[in-house]
């Protein structure tokens, strides 16, 4: 991002967005933090029926994916677009744990 | 867990940290600095050392803990005990 | 590392931001983290001594039981056999009376008396120290737990914003500035650098903290969201072992073999005690205890399943046996809990907590210096109010908790004698003085306030030992447990210098300290002929 800085070319970040960035990474931030976690669930060792411990694993994965986004959200340029990427990150990672959940479930 | 070596490793560590912070060019316990690569490397031997001998005791995941927090509570308090220090000497 | 300088900005806004909201939520759940610490010692310090005779001795354990079970049924379906009887649980033999809820419960104990009679006594273990931890779990708030834990869990998702937000700040100068720490003429330097001090090399302890916190709160919702949108079959927990049946000739071993075959099996692991439970005549069994070497997820000791016909342990819940997951998840709670290490661990931890707790107060101190500054171009008298309101919330809540606890526990040796209701005389006593300490910060302004508080912290600290001493006389139903209790009363002792030495000190800085500040005792007297007199001004 400091070499974007350096052009000069990209509109400055500002804080008066914060509260539409906030309900973004708090509601998707928390979307996308299930749906995450719900990959890793599938995907990661053990898969799905990993055990005890696993499932207690892919609940763990919810915080630090919530506080990440929540914590990284400001990066947005505006509110607007903090809804629509994480969005859309929503979608695609709900819509691969559905196709998931169908294909191999 | 035998008290001795718990101790080693706990002096050790302390040691190590005391000695990273001493190579810091922002340190303010010597009024001198000697040679900060001597230092950082004497304080990286010792670290390694607390570390070595916690693995050799404990879980590795306790271990690693244990050695983590010694040092980040040497690294939080030196600042302020060198600063103090710091101060006395200019004072006298 | 460069950043770019508008990224920098919002990141100190938000910095800024949830650090107000936060911050004094987060410095009662550090000081009272840290004396929760030594919840255990506490509670046995805390707790009354019991009129039971003392304990027989181990081998002795089967007989009792044997006596507490003809005697009482019930007790069959959950009682303990302790190791080593303390004076929280002050007999041989325990169980539990189940009470409306799962976890409202009554304790009983058992013993004989000198004629070999069944003694039987409601235990008394202390409240005090679950109302420490308590203030812990829930930063403090005086709300129900279904009420205060979700704000307790959204202030854990602020800290974790707070503490990469502050790592996006100091990253450009992180290299340049690490370690530094320059006290002179420049207040707010100085401030900043005892907060990056108190803060950048213990990031890693503090995002353990935040995030373990963010689970503590919403595990619950978690588990049920991921029940309902992540797993088809619901939450797979694994099959647990079905307890063993006794095979003909097998009878449950007595406790004093159990503890020899367990002792056997796990060297490193202190045995605490063997819980039995029996349901449809049918008997399960554990052992609970502690390996200092791994830690474990509960706060003070860990458990398994053991076969009480055989002595055989299950280790698969124990950590150091774990399969990797399960040695995953306990590594979070015992990062958390600091379970590990024994009690010099635990003292670490103490440190570790009293450091995070200041860097939460010098965080408002922050705040409210860089607002003097501002103040010098243009005066805006609401700023003015802001910075001084803040300076009194700062002191009252903080010292507020600090004296409240102290207030608690100094009250801990007295109340058994005179009221019923411990619990609840503890926990009004905590916030009784609380809200007093806040509203005085409020009356005598931040300067003021803050050494006289901190004087009165001193006082009430000093309180402690005193209960103490008094039970050595035994004066007015106090008491004293000989040795056991001590490192508390030395520890209050021992925290009394540092509050007056604080209290020096604001002092100074009072009269000797810039005079354009909420610290001084001259900018006090001079308030600004527009604003309302200060007293109201600050109690709106």
């Amino acid at each position: 991002m400091s070499g974007k800085a350096a052009t000069g070319n990209v509109r400055r970040l500002e804080s008066r967005h914060w509260f539409g960035k906030s309900c973004a990474g708090v509601l998707l931030g928390f979307g996308l933090a299930v749906a995450l976690s719900g990959l890793f669930a599938w995907l990661g060792p053990g898969g799905i029926e990993g055990g005890g411990g696993k499932t207690q694993f892919n609940m763990w994965l919810i915080a630090p994916i919530w506080a990440g986004v929540l914590s990284f959200v400001f990066l947005f340029r505006d509110s607007l677009r903090a809804w629509l990427w994480l969005g859309a990150a929503n979608l695609a990672a709900f819509g691969l744990l559905g196709a998931l959940r169908l294909g191999m479930g | 867990m035998n008290a001795w070596m718990v101790l080693l490793s706990a002096l050790s560590g302390v040691a190590g940290a005391w000695l990273l912070y001493l190579a810091s060019p922002q340190q303010l316990w010597l009024a001198r600095r000697p040679s900060p690569r001597g230092l950082a490397w004497l304080g990286s031997g010792c670290l390694l050392l607390s570390l070595a001998l916690l693995l050799s005791m404990m879980g590795a995941m306790a271990a690693v803990a244990s050695w983590m927090v010694l040092a980040m509570l040497v690294w939080t308090a030196a600042p302020f005990v060198a600063a103090w220090r710091a101060r006395q000497r200019r004072s006298s | 590392m460069k950043i770019r300088n508008d990224v920098i900005k919002v990141y100190k806004d938000v910095h800024i931001w949830v650090g107000i909201v936060s911050g004094l939520m987060l410095f009662i759940a550090f000081y009272a983290g840290a004396i929760t610490m030594f919840e255990k010692p506490l509670e046995r310090w805390a707790t009354p001594p019991s009129a039971l005779a003392p304990p027989p001795p181990i081998e002795r354990a089967d007989e009792l039981r044997e006596a507490v079970l003809a005697r009482h049924p019930q007790a069959a379906k959950f009682h303990a056999v302790v190791v080593q009887p303390t004076a929280e649980m002050p007999a041989r033999v325990v169980w539990r009376e189940p009470g409306k809820t799962r976890r409202d419960f009554t304790e009983y104990g058992a013993s004989f008396a000198a004629d070999g009679s069944l003694q039987v006594e409601k235990l008394a273990r202390a409240q005090v120290a679950q109302l420490v931890d308590t203030l812990h779990q829930l930063v403090g708030l005086p709300f129900a737990d279904a009420v205060a834990r979700p704000i307790m869990g959204a202030v854990a998702l602020l800290y974790a914003v707070a503490l990469v937000s502050g790592l996006i700040i100091v990253l450009p100068t992180l290299v340049k500035d690490f370690f530094a720490l320059r006290l002179g003429k420049n207040i707010k330097r100085m401030w900043m650098d005892v907060h990056n001090a108190l803060g950048i090399v213990s990031l890693p302890f503090h995002l353990v903290m935040a995030l373990t916190s963010v689970v503590f709160a919403f595990h619950t919702p978690f588990y049920a969201v991921q029940e309902k949108v992540v797993y088809p079959h619901g939450l797979p927990w694994g099959q647990h072992a079905p307890a063993p049946l006794p095979g003909p000739h097998e009878y449950p071993l007595p406790a004093d073999e159990l503890l020899r075959r367990v002792e056997a099996q796990l060297p490193g692991f202190e045995v605490y005690s063997f819980i039995f439970r029996e349901d449809h005549g049918q008997l399960e069994a554990s052992v609970t205890g502690l390996d200092i070497r791994y830690g474990t997820r509960g706060r003070t000791y860990a458990s398994t399943h053991l076969n009480p016909y055989t002595g055989e342990v299950d280790p698969h819940d124990l950590p150091g046996h774990m399969e990797p997951w399960d040695a995953t998840v306990n590594t979070f709670f015992m990062l958390h809990f600091g379970s590990y290490g024994g009690n010099a661990m635990r003292w670490l931890y103490v440190a570790m907590g009293l450091a995070g707790a200041m860097l939460f107060y010098t965080g408002n101190l922050l705040w409210i210096e860089s607002r003097r500054r501002k103040q010098r171009d243009g005066v805006v008298p609401g700023q003015k109010r802001s910075a001084r309101v803040l300076g009194c919330l700062t002191v009252g809540v903080s010292l507020g908790c600090v004296i409240g606890i102290s207030a608690t526990l100094a009250a801990t040796k007295w109340l058994p004698g005179q009221v019923d209701d411990l619990a609840a005389w503890h926990e009004g006593i905590y916030y009784a003085v609380f809200l007093a300490a806040v509203a005085w910060a409020f009356v005598r302004g931040a300067a003021r306030s803050a050494d006289e508080l901190l004087r009165l912290a001193a006082l009430a600290t000093l309180l402690i030992p005193l209960g103490s001493l008094a039970g050595i006389w035994g004066v007015g139903g106090t008491w004293n447990h000989p040795g056991t209790g001590f490192a508390v009363d030395a520890t209050a002792l021992a925290a009394v210098p540092v509050f007056l030495l604080l209290a020096h000190h604001t002092r100074k800085r009072m009269r000797e300290g810039h005079a354009d500040s909420v610290w001084s005792a001259k900018q006090e007297a001079a308030v600004e002929p527009d604003a309302p007199p200060r007293g109201m001004a600050a109690s709106k």
